[in-house]
């Protein structure tokens, strides 16, 4: 692996492990419950 | 432009790589995230967050297993609780049923007016088999069948419950118009001990496929089992809302109105029953047959109550006195009750008793706010300890000389408490 590569190759694991983090956040559904009295 | 001339960039850094480059780089990002747990200890305060306000042990020797609804792990871990296994845990699984609300002074427990049943029990009860108690409060407000499902299966393997009460609920246990309350927890089944075939069905009927992948990596990354308590840390700003914690609008549409369900006048309760007709509309719309949705809800309960071998009293939270005299309601509540026996029957085990017929009431004093809540429900307690004794067989121990109810009620102290 030459220079450049290894530059890459450590963006792209960087940048899909903040993906990764942000869709395991963002996918947390916001909920606020309203109690229905049921 | 300031230089995110994307192509360009990515053509920069990407254009020399091979496929072995890009599989090696998603495998290192896979390992890195999975292996998170090797090198992060998970600390107290992200094991706190999403637990009730007071997850310790509370004075009344309570101690709440629930967590936030927001938060996808549903339940505290034995870790968590910081007991060690050497009282007496009885889990007490609900919706908002043992939840009372006391409007009379005399009805208020120890000088509150909000407190739960098991707090009334933890306080009137010193001792099961010989051993000092915890309660172990496993409440899920609006808990429907499916989230019942969860909370069984989470006591049926917790080791540091000896013993369950599962309430059920007569106007939603069957009710397929509500599988689940709202939360971030559907899917949380997947993660834990006892999960069946009939969870990973029912998990891909009502689940979101994040909270599914959630569930079944949170055992393997601590970063994804606790990501609600990290995102509740992010700083969130105006021009940058993430993550967003603010629910959408209400719809009110939300729920269709009872009146929907009916012809014209169906729907009307007899004069016993008037106060209630909203909720005896529900109770009726519910769906008496063995294969119904959340009949197979509660089958897999039973299925981890058996499995845990552990004494399990089931019993129907009471409806108001007028009920009995409503005859439409009675014949309903009649199916009702034989359909939960076969269930017991068929999907339970010797260990499981049932008492299906409690929704007729107990002998003494009940005030009823709605159908199944409270300002008053003294003797309900006393019915579920009374068959912890005859049907379950634990030798109960009660405290002597403890005021449980008016506005200056306290606890009486002693040392070995």
């Amino acid at each position: 692996m030459n220079r450049q590569t290894v530059q890459s190759f450590v963006i792209f694991v960087v940048l899909l492990t903040i993906a990764f983090a942000g869709a395991a956040i963002g996918s947390l559904a916001p909920i606020d419950f309203i109690y229905d009295g049921i | 432009m300031i230089g995110l001339d994307f192509p360009k960039t990515a053509e920069k850094y990407f254009a020399g790589w091979s496929w072995a480059v890009l599989v090696a780089a998603i495998a290192t990002t896979t390992i890195a995230i999975a292996s998170t747990n090797v090198f992060l200890k998970e600390p107290r305060w992200m094991q706190l967050s999403g637990a009730q306000k007071n997850p310790e042990p509370r004075p009344e020797r309570v101690v709440l297993r629930w967590r936030d609804r927001q938060d996808p792990r549903s339940f505290t871990t034995p870790a968590e609780t910081n007991l060690k296994h050497d009282s007496f845990g009885l889990a007490w699984i609900s919706g908002s049923s043992i939840s009372v609300r006391a409007k009379k002074k005399r009805h208020q427990f120890q000088g509150r007016t909000s407190y739960e049943f098991t707090d009334v029990f933890a306080a009137q009860t010193r001792r099961i088999d010989g051993r000092k108690i915890w309660v172990h409060e496993y409440m899920i407000q609006g808990a429907r069948t499916g989230d019942l499902r969860r909370a069984a299966a989470h006591a049926a393997n917790d080791p540091l419950v000896d013993a369950i009460v599962l309430s059920l609920n007569p106007v939603w246990l069957y009710n397929d118009w509500a599988a689940y309350t709202e939360s971030n927890q559907r899917a949380a089944i997947l993660g834990m001990t006892g999960a069946e075939w009939g969870d990973w069905v029912n998990a891909l009927k009502f689940s979101r496929p994040s909270s599914i992948a959630g569930a079944l990596l949170g055992d393997a990354s601590i970063l994804v089992r606790d990501r609600q308590a990290i995102a509740r840390k992010l700083p969130a700003s105006k021009s940058f809302p993430f993550p967003i914690f603010a629910a959408p609008e209400a719809s009110t549409a939300h729920y269709p109105t009872v009146a929907s369900f009916y012809g014209k006048g169906e729907s009307l309760a007899p004069p016993s029953m008037k106060a209630h007709e909203k909720y005896r509309a529900m109770l009726l719309r519910q769906t008496l047959k063995e294969d119904g949705q959340n009949a197979q809800f509660f089958c897999l309960a039973l299925h981890s109550l058996r499995d845990s071998a552990k004494p399990v009293l089931l019993y129907t939270a009471p409806l108001p006195q007028g009920a009995s005299e409503d005859a439409e309601l009675t014949a309903f509540m009649g199916k009702w009750s034989a359909l939960t026996q076969r269930l017991v029957s068929k999907c339970g085990g010797p260990n499981i008793h049932l008492h299906a017929e409690t929704w007729q009431g107990v002998p003494g004093e009940r005030v009823h706010r709605d159908i199944v809540h409270l300002r008053y429900g003294q003797p309900v307690i006393d019915k579920v300890s009374e068959l912890l004794v005859s049907d379950l067989g634990l030798n109960v121990e009660k405290r002597r000389n403890v005021m449980l109810y008016g506005k200056q009620s306290k606890p009486e102290k002693k040392a070995d408490d």
